[in-house]
């Protein structure tokens, strides 16, 4: 198996010089291709600060973010723009969509940012709306879908970019347990049928149970780091 | 493409706001091309009644006539001047003119006035003079007698038909003098003229003055007052080029200078670029308080969509292309304001062209006071309808700039998070 993210020593400090807030502390990680992990842990454990850093979304205060080798906390900000453009793929946990676009535009257009031909766009648009169950949808704006629709278009506009894994933040955190845990088994078949590498962040117990690996964090640093057998 | 209509979309957004920064340039769009338009109209008026009834937007004299205004500083007729003339396209006409100032008396009244010695037809053709006739009649070709200005007229107490005597110096120190039948009273539509004027025939006046066949200047209409500089040049030009192959045409002593309406009538262009510099002054507050309301919508724009911007970074949206987005959107909402503005003042300009507003009652008269013309009529130079569209342009262009810096210094996290 190929290791995709590699974290070394990694640390974020808030704040450094009046009251320091070490949000990640020496973390220490290894993520595999077509992986299904959880990060869980408390709130203010660092989960969110670990994936923006992980994502590129933000330079850590030490040690290094590989990805496939590559360490990411070396490049300027316009070269990681077109790197997670090309590599990673993000759900946040709201609001992700462009409100004036409809649902089959928000996912097509990670791929005009690509340069991808119209043919592929079309093809790869419809594939990824079926996936995710909403090609009925195609032509709603967010305004008119669900939270959990929404969501859903959010993930096949983050699979559309062709990334090497896709980070979320939360995914579930705005919707009802049902939509969550419909969520979930779309992402889940995702990762199984086309080995989509996934890392999330969650506090909902249903959404952990789902998981292939469950890495907890408390005050930055993780704590623990299991296999877990979904169900 | 996608960004456009990204931009598009976007645009229609907030319907209310984009209706209303819209119609906020459209109508100062409109009202500062009216009130140019307006003005320089007046204006153009003005300075066209008063350029044909004295001096011509350009005038040729012999050089150093304008100094001492002596009817030695004279020049002859010369056919290849006068071929120069007829032939340059932007003079659309000229008249002569024999200019000298004497004293006319009736035995009870005496007053310096401003006799005109005139080409009947030449006349006509640049002032219109013979419209101007209150009582009388024009002049004909080879009449002895004289048209006197109502004013002057009045304060001399002569009607049509009386007899004044004028006297003056004439040609290299004789004495004119002369006995005219007054032939017809004419009203000026600039007051000031109407006090001290009379025009004589061209030959009245060369007896009068001893000149024989001179003149003090001819005074050209142009197309277009804008063109006065250029045209001036290459009259100048022609002129030079007359005397070096003129040979045995060329008149020697005859110096020619050529004046513009603005060296010859400073007062009038003064007070003309001073109303154009109000004008200036307040289209530019028209103008401040619309980049406020631009500025405002800006501001709401970029507040209400951090979030959304700190998105599209986050998935690899290049911050020069989101910022793109933004000043087109912003360029966008101003054109179509700009445009419906200009769209707006077309027909409303048109209509005032040919139908001017004609003042009435109290309104004509102080305009008439303060040498205005009562009658107004928008100018219709397209050049004031594009400069306005320019200037609101510029504004929103200088304006997204600060989107663009914004823009530019927004972190992803810190956005979506806001
Ligand atoms: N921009 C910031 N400036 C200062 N401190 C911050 C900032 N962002 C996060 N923190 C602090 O860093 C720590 C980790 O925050 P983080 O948001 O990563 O936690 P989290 O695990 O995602 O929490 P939650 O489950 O509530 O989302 C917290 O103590 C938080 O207060
Ligand atoms: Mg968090």
């Amino acid at each position: 198996m190929n290791t995709i993210i590699e974290l070394h020593n990694l640390s974020k400090v808030y704040n450094p010089k009046t009251i320091p807030v070490y949000a990640v502390n020496g973390v220490d990680l290894q993520i595999e291709e077509g992986e299904f992990t959880a990060l869980v842990g408390p709130s203010g454990s660092g989960k969110t600060t670990l994936l923006n850093l992980i994502g590129g979304l933000d330079y850590p205060s030490g040690g290094e973010v590989k990805i496939e080798g590559v360490d990411i906390t070396k490049m300027n900000e316009n070269k990681l723009i077109d790197f997670r453009l090309k590599n990673i793929g993000f759900v946040f946990q709201a609001y992700n969509l462009i409100p004036v676009l409809t649902a089959r535009e928000n996912v097509e257009f990670v791929m005009l940012m690509q340069k991808k031909p119209k043919i592929e766009r079309d093809k790869l648009v419809a594939d990824l709306l079926t996936e995710v169950g909403l090609s009925d949808k195609r032509d709603s704006r967010p305004s008119e879908l669900s939270g959990g629709q929404q969501q859903r278009v959010a993930v096949a506009r983050a699979l559309a970019s062709k990334p090497r894994f896709i980070l979320a933040d939360e995914p579930t955190a705005n919707l009802d347990s049902k939509s969550a845990t419909n969520l979930l088994e779309i992402m889940a078949k995702l990762n199984k049928e086309d080995h989509m590498t996934f890392l999330f962040s969650t506090h909902d117990q249903r959404v952990i149970d789902k998981a292939r690996r469950i890495v907890t964090l408390v005050d930055g640093k993780v704590i623990s780091d299991t296999k877990n057998q979904p169900h | 493409m996608m960004y456009l209509l990204l931009a598009w979309r976007n645009m229609w957004r907030s319907r209310r706001r984009t209706l209303i920064t819209i119609s906020s340039i459209f109508f100062a769009v409109l009202f500062a091309i009216v009130m140019r338009v307006m003005m320089v109209g007046i204006f153009d008026k003005m300075i066209s009644d008063t350029v044909s009834m004295s001096c011509g937007y350009l005038q040729i004299q012999h050089s150093g006539y304008w100094d001492n205004k002596s009817i030695d500083s004279t020049f002859e007729e010369n056919p290849l001047l006068i071929e120069i003339l007829n032939t340059d396209k932007r003079i659309t006409t000229w008249n002569p003119h024999l200019e000298s100032f004497a004293l006319a008396s009736t035995g009870e009244r005496t007053k310096g006035i401003l006799v005109t010695g005139i080409d009947q037809e030449k006349e006509n053709r640049v002032s219109k003079l013979s419209e101007k006739i209150s009582s009388g009649r024009y002049l004909d070709q080879n009449d002895k007698g004289i048209l006197l200005a109502e004013g002057l007229a009045a304060y001399l107490n002569l009607k049509v038909n009386d007899t004044v005597v004028l006297l003056g110096q004439g040609y290299q120190g004789n004495t004119a003098a002369g006995k005219y039948l007054v032939k017809g009273i004419v009203k000026l539509p600039i007051p000031q003229m109407n006090k001290s004027m009379a025009w004589l025939p061209m030959q009245g006046s060369r007896d009068f003055l001893s000149t024989g066949a001179r003149y003090t200047s001819f005074s050209l209409m142009v197309r277009d007052r804008m063109q006065v500089g250029e045209v001036k040049q290459d009259l100048l030009d022609k002129i030079a080029g007359m005397r070096a192959t003129a040979g045995v045409n060329y008149t020697p002593g005859s110096s020619y200078t050529i004046m513009t309406w603005q060296q010859m009538l400073p007062e009038l262009d003064q007070l003309f670029q001073a109303k154009m510099a109000q004008n200036v002054i307040m289209s530019g507050i028209l103008y401040l308080v619309i980049a406020f309301g631009i500025f405002g919508t800006i501001l709401m724009m970029l507040n209400e969509r951090m979030h959304e911007f700190g998105i599209l970074i986050a998935i690899g949206m290049k911050k020069r292309i989101l910022a793109g987005i933004v000043v087109l959107e912003l360029i966008l909402m101003s054109l179509t304001g700009t445009l419906l503005g200009i769209a707006g003042a077309f027909p409303l300009v048109l209509y005032f062209r040919f139908h001017p507003v004609r003042l009435g009652g109290d309104w004509a008269k102080t305009a008439e006071k303060f040498n205005f013309s009562p009658v107004i009529q928008p100018s219709a130079d397209l050049k004031h309808f594009i400069i306005q569209g320019y200037a609101v342009l510029s504004i929103a262009v200088v304006l997204s700039l600060y989107a663009l810096v914004k823009i530019n210094r927004l972190k992803a996290i810190e956005a979506i998070n806001s």
